[in-house]
């Protein structure tokens, strides 16, 4: 199975698991800050790479 | 042996014979000092202290609680890691420096008087710089003389603040200092060593141009001094919290873009220091056991990993993302135990990243400091996103670019599967690393929501790379940090003061090639003019204290 349906997958399963087994949490609270904190934070980043942050590597000496 | 014995001496002594032994006398002592080392300041009992006096001053050489015992513990181990990662082919620059680096960590964290404290301080930033220079090229000397020269400036800070404070009739040992004159240098001092933002670039260009090695044993001792230092003597300060809240994300930031894989792992470095500066900040005695068992753990799983990238570059001779790939099948081990250190330090359960991490952010959180609380959480999301799966994605994953020449020697896979099984072991049995703790620990990791959710942050960051890895592996490049502008204004400053620059480095030339360069390989350019820029600094900021005084 593709790598992405499979880590979807795997990420409502332990959401699911959380309503059951975490009760007064907020479900899917940590799996929503993973993705979407992994989008903010390449956002971010390529943000300023592209701002000129990010030069070419000096050759090897 | 007495048991008020300093875990310093038998460092000292074992950095004194690696230099000069022969091979196997050196290999053999690499190894007992360390666990010497190790036993000593196990067995130290609270309280003990054992000094003299100076000028009226008193020297206090060892003074131990149960916050100085834990870092005295984890800086002995760390000794021997990096030491049995170093044994072959066990070079003397790298084993006496790396020593002499422990011992003076030791000496830090064991010091009980601001002067003690100071000549602990010097010494490390000193066997600091040896220990850079150990990757033998011209941008590890270029690196290591930046690392001297900011660490002077460093040195001259802690020094001048030290000078007023004893001189406006402050206490002569240690202990929490206010925000005052003084209290501000002593803290930007410390704030160099610990790589606070922008004062953070000496570690990112320094670390990752050592010795393999040498970068396992750096990463161990200069930042996590500081850390101590900043519980001993600023906890509670507000300003620490914030600090160590945009230390935590900054490094992260960097770290996606970093392309060299060393340097990516230094980047996390500043992140993870982070998030113990922040618990310096918050100051409650949940938060100064998270900082400080954060910091016996990063030691760990940082030198782990350290030891992963390490062993890729031993490997294969390169160390850039372009340039790697496909190494699953030709490093098995190494990509295991790796995998180990990331999933610690991205604090997966049943690893001690997990246990230690989670006493800050629960600190974050009793103290109602949500934003913080937020921010360092959105860390390890990045954390886990750059070394958990950038890094061993491009590396060890995907089409083959890179096949290992050299096959890694027996003690670098021993001491990475020792660092391994330390991981797991305070993973699993948090309690033993709880025991070390400065206070009592009424604090249970293992809930399931606190499982859940940081299962949950692994499995949604993964499922953001797997979205965006293509984004994410580009050309070799390098960044620019806040280096950039000092380097600037250093460039406007020496212009100024060419002429008198000129001339004390024209002495500390000759100083330091007859004490230093007679000992070490020649660089390509000249070794005095950043010596000389030390020595300018720290007779500019002595002058202005005596002023001051």
């Amino acid at each position: 199975m593709n790598r992405r349906v499979l880590t979807a997958v795997a990420t409502v399963a332990l959401v699911a698991v959380e309503v059951v087994a975490a009760p007064g949490h907020v479900p899917g609270l940590g799996a929503l800050a993973g993705l979407a904190g992994g989008f903010a934070l390449v956002g971010i980043a390529k943000a300023l790479g592209k701002a000129g942050l990010q030069r070419p590597e000096p050759p090897d000496e | 042996m007495s048991e008020l014995a300093h875990p310093a001496w038998p460092l000292l002594a074992g950095a004194a014979v690696a230099a000069v032994a022969p091979l196997p006398v050196r290999r053999l002592v690499a190894l007992l000092a360390p666990l010497v080392a190790l036993v000593l300041a196990w067995r130290l009992p609270d309280g003990a202290a054992v000094g003299g006096a100076l000028m009226g001053l008193p020297l206090i050489a060892l003074r131990a609680d149960a916050l100085a015992r834990v870092f005295a513990i984890v800086f002995a181990l760390a000794a021997g890691l990096g030491a049995l990662y170093g044994l072959e082919p066990a070079r003397q620059r790298l084993l006496a420096a790396g020593l002499a680096a422990a011992a003076a960590a030791e000496g830090i964290v064991l010091a009980g008087d601001w002067v003690t404290l100071y000549l602990a301080w010097e010494t490390l930033a000193v066997a600091s710089f040896v220990l850079v220079t150990d990757g033998r090229t011209a941008r590890a000397w270029r690196s290591a003389l930046g690392y001297l020269l900011v660490h002077a400036l460093g040195g001259a800070l802690l020094l001048a603040g030290v000078v007023w404070h004893l001189a406006s009739g402050g206490d002569p040992r240690i202990g929490p200092l206010a925000l005052d004159g003084p209290g501000w240098l002593v803290l930007l001092a410390f704030a160099v060593n610990a790589a606070v933002p922008p004062l953070h670039a000496w570690l990112t260009d320094a670390y990752p141009e050592s010795s393999p090695a040498g970068t396992v044993l750096l990463s161990a001792f200069a930042t996590k001094a500081a850390v101590y230092a900043l519980l001993r003597v600023f906890a509670g300060q507000e300003v620490l919290v914030w600090a160590g809240t945009a230390m935590a994300l900054y490094g992260v930031v960097y770290a996606v873009l970093a392309t060299d894989i060393r340097r990516l792992l230094a980047y996390h470095i500043v992140s993870q220091v982070g998030y113990m500066v922040a618990g310096a900040g918050i100051g409650t005695a949940l938060a100064v056991n998270g900082a400080a068992a954060h910091a016996f753990c990063h030691i760990i799983y940082k030198a782990l990993l350290l030891m992963g990238a390490g062993a890729v570059v031993h490997a294969t001779g390169r160390g850039r993302l372009p340039d790697l790939g496909g190494l699953a099948p030709h490093m098995p081990a190494t990509l295991a135990l790796y995998m180990v250190g990331a999933l610690s330090i991205s604090g997966a359960p049943l690893l001690n990243g997990f246990v230690s991490k989670s006493l800050v952010l629960a600190a974050a959180e009793a103290t109602h400091r949500d934003t913080a609380y937020w921010l360092l959480t959105l860390a390890s999301v990045g954390t886990f996103l750059s070394t958990g799966l950038k890094l061993p994605w491009f590396t060890f994953g995907g089409a083959p670019a890179a096949r290992p020449a050299a096959a890694l020697p027996r003690p670098m896979l021993a001491a990475m599967t020792l660092a391994a099984a330390l991981c797991l072991l305070l993973g699993v049995a948090p309690g033993l690393l709880y025991a070390l703790l400065p206070f009592p620990v009424a604090y249970a990791p293992y809930t399931a929501g606190h499982v859940l959710e940081s299962l949950q942050i692994l499995a949604g960051t993964t499922l953001a790379f797997l979205l965006l890895k293509e984004t994410l592996h580009g050309a070799a490049s390098r960044t620019l940090d806040v280096d950039v502008l000092y380097r600037a204004a250093g460039r406007l400053l020496r212009d100024g003061l060419a002429p008198a620059l000129a001339r004390v480095a024209d002495a500390a030339e000759a100083l330091s090639y007859a004490l230093v360069a007679r000992q070490l390989p020649a660089p390509d350019f000249r070794l005095g003019v950043p010596i000389g820029y030390a020595v300018l600094i720290t007779l500019l900021t002595l002058g202005l204290t005596l002023l001051a005084w």
